[in-house]
């Protein structure tokens, strides 16, 4: 009988470099080489080679930059409110010690919807003309328009808040719970005030937790698309169009593939850098 | 600095009485040790005191104020803990200079009198290291000099010394004794090591199941211990006891090989306590005229150096003796041996309360005959 060529180890891990390689591997190599050329699904016989092109056409694109400034303040407006909220929501649940499962459990329940039923949610409770929010706060006197061109980011921003606070919540909370109780005591001891213990204690030795949720939930919220495309898909004007949306809006009803891989491309050059970015400054200290 | 008093304290956790109705004085400049076996209450007592947990009945008064229901940052009070508990993003000048800045002390203060207790302690090339760039025994001295230098009006110490390994734990032993010397500072010191008890304390407090079992002296509680509780933990090894009965003025063993006379104690079932350093070879008895010969076989010897435990067999009774080892050349295990009691020296105990009997203990003024043993 012949002797295998390939030791067992190795022929036990070829199914999965070969699903590996068809999901990720080829997807990954096939949409770089399309972003380096004129890619289009209605043109597929016509296939041009355009080289940097395509990367060198986004500087001048004006929705590119737009649908990036518009991630960008989304991620930082949605993720500085959930910090603060997760932060302060897992601070007093610390604290809470009678019925303290139950609180979490409902805490954290907004985190188990999928985010394309949240977005519908929310656009029927937010809609101007049918939406039970703005129907009693019109009783009140308060008119707002939550999808007008002025605040639709901001409620997609609260959206996201509303559904990822628990995330932030729940990883919080498990970092100030695996914290050494012996500091907080020895500081009490030493005359700090709750608020010095919280600024010069909590938070220095909270910061590898606080940055590992920070990055998370960066990432994901870069890749914004569900409420986008459940709520106002892009609009009013481009006032939500998100990174994510707007690559899919040119590759998959423009059919402009080429373009939409080099977009795709940028936006793991700029993720990169942040998650670098933060990483150093976790190591850093 | 004021004196410390404890009032009636009580501590319950749930259901689960863990002290009950301590009354205690410490006073100015007193190294107090609280002693006890694991779970005895001791540490509880002490975050108590420090307003770490809070009292469910009873007084703690510091001076005249009476700080039960004040928060720790209130009482005046620092602590050194069991894993140092050093702030770990902090240095080491940063560690020792929070306090005094919490308290709003200005920064030329705080650095004059940080450099002050880091020269005191041998700490001032650590100050800029963080605590995990420290030893055992560095991070034990950080720990120290953060307590030290908030000139507090009372020092805890919560087993300070136990997470450093026995040579280092020496040392800081005498350190600290020598800081209290030079400080003349109230301290509550918590151990379970009743070594390091008799060794640091003016006082000792032995604790157990959250009653105070007594108070005294280091002297008082080795010589005099109040019940069978005491006279078993404090002392290495432990005291021996044996059972029996008085009957018209003599003491005979339960298995009958141990008769001597007692002075003037009732008759009864008691338990009678011996120390180990209190069995002697006769010929180190000589000068006393007040011994009990015994007869038994020398088991076995354990030598630990200058001086060897012998633990001495006789019919059912077993008894530890602790014997010079310059005394043991004669001796081969398992050789018969005769051994004498030092009448002096004996402790009685009512069987049935475990309470001393004999209160007139002869040991305390005796203290010369020890180390002579052999």
């Amino acid at each position: 009988m012949r002797k295998p060529d390939l030791p067992l180890q190795y022929r036990l891990m070829v199914p999965l470099a070969v699903v590996l390689l068809a999901v990720m591997a080829y997807p990954l190599v096939f949409s770089a080489w399309i972003s380096l050329h004129d890619y289009r699904l209605t043109r597929l016989a016509d296939v041009q080679f355009r080289g940097w092109d395509n990367y060198l056409g986004l500087i001048e694109n004006q929705q590119f930059w737009t649908a990036i400034t518009n991630t960008m303040t989304f991620v930082v407006g949605a993720v500085s409110m959930e910090f603060v909220l997760g932060f302060a929501l897992a601070l007093l649940l610390h604290r809470v010690r009678r019925f303290q499962n139950f609180y979490r459990a409902i805490l954290l329940s907004p985190m188990f919807i999928t985010p394309i039923a949240v977005g519908l949610m929310f656009r029927f409770l937010l809609n101007i003309q049918l939406g039970v929010v703005p129907h009693y706060l019109n009783k009140i006197g308060i008119h707002v328009d939550w999808f007008g061109v002025d605040l639709a980011l901001f409620s997609l921003m609260l959206i996201d808040t509303w559904q990822w606070t628990p995330f932030m919540l729940l990883m919080l909370l498990a970092g100030l719970e695996s914290l050494p109780k012996a500091p907080f005591e020895a500081a009490r001891v030493d005359g700090a005030s709750a608020w010095l213990i919280f600024r010069r204690i909590t938070l220095p030795m909270m910061r590898p937790v606080i940055l590992v949720a920070l990055i998370i939930r960066g990432l994901d919220a870069f890749k914004v698309f569900e409420y986008v495309y459940a709520i106002t898909r892009g609009g009013p004007g481009d006032s939500t169009e998100t990174i994510l949306f707007h690559i899919y809006k040119v590759g998959f009803r423009f059919f402009r593939m080429g373009e939409a891989a080099s977009m795709a491309y940028v936006l793991i050059v700029i993720t990169l850098i942040i998650v670098t970015t933060l990483y150093w400054s976790m190591n850093r200290r | 600095m004021p004196i410390i008093k404890l009032e009636n304290i009580q501590k319950k956790f749930g259901q689960n009485t863990v002290l009950d109705g301590i009354d205690l004085v410490f006073g100015e400049g007193e190294f107090t040790v609280l002693v006890g076996p694991s779970g005895c209450g001791k540490t509880t007592l002490l975050r108590l005191i420090a307003g770490l947990e809070q009292v469910s009945g009873g007084k703690i008064l510091i001076g005249d104020r009476d700080v039960t229901k004040l928060e720790p940052r209130e009482r005046d009070i620092a602590m050194v803990f069991q894993n140092y508990a050093l702030y770990p993003h902090m240095s080491v000048y940063e560690n020792m200079g929070f306090g005094l800045k919490a308290r709003g002390v200005d920064t030329g203060e705080i650095k004059r009198r940080v450099m002050q207790v880091a020269e005191m302690l041998g700490i001032e090339v650590l100050l800029n290291r963080k605590p995990k760039e420290l030893s055992g025994g560095q991070q034990q001295r950080v720990a120290i000099g953060r307590a030290v230098v908030r000139d507090p009006s009372l020092f805890l110490f919560d087993e300070p010394l136990s997470n450093l390994d026995a040579k280092l734990r020496t040392e800081m032993r005498t350190e600290l004794l020598k800081l209290h010397r030079e400080l003349h500072a109230t301290t509550v010191y918590v151990t379970h090591d009743q070594e390091e008890a008799m060794g640091m304390g003016d006082c000792i407090v032995v604790l157990n199941d959250g009653v105070i079992q007594q108070r005294g002296t280091p002297r008082e509680i080795y010589f005099h211990p109040i019940n069978l509780l005491v006279a078993g933990f404090i002392g290495s090894p432990s005291m021996n006891m044996v059972h029996g009965q008085i009957s018209a003025g003599t003491f005979t063993s339960l298995d009958g090989v141990i008769v001597l006379e007692t002075k003037g104690q009732p008759d009864g079932d008691v338990i009678l306590g011996v120390r180990p350093e209190d069995i002697h070879r006769p010929i180190n008895l000589a000068d006393r005229q007040h011994g009990c010969a015994l007869s038994c076989r020398a088991d076995v010897i354990e030598l630990l150096g200058a001086r060897a435990i012998i633990t001495l067999a006789m019919s059912g009774t077993e008894l530890k003796a602790v014997f010079e080892e310059r005394y043991l050349k004669d001796i081969v295990e398992g050789s018969p041996l005769t051994v004498v009691l030092d009448l002096d020296r004996l402790h009685f105990f009512d069987a049935a309360t475990g309470q001393r009997l004999n209160e007139t203990a002869q040991g305390g003024e005796l203290d010369g005959g020890r180390g002579a043993n052999g």
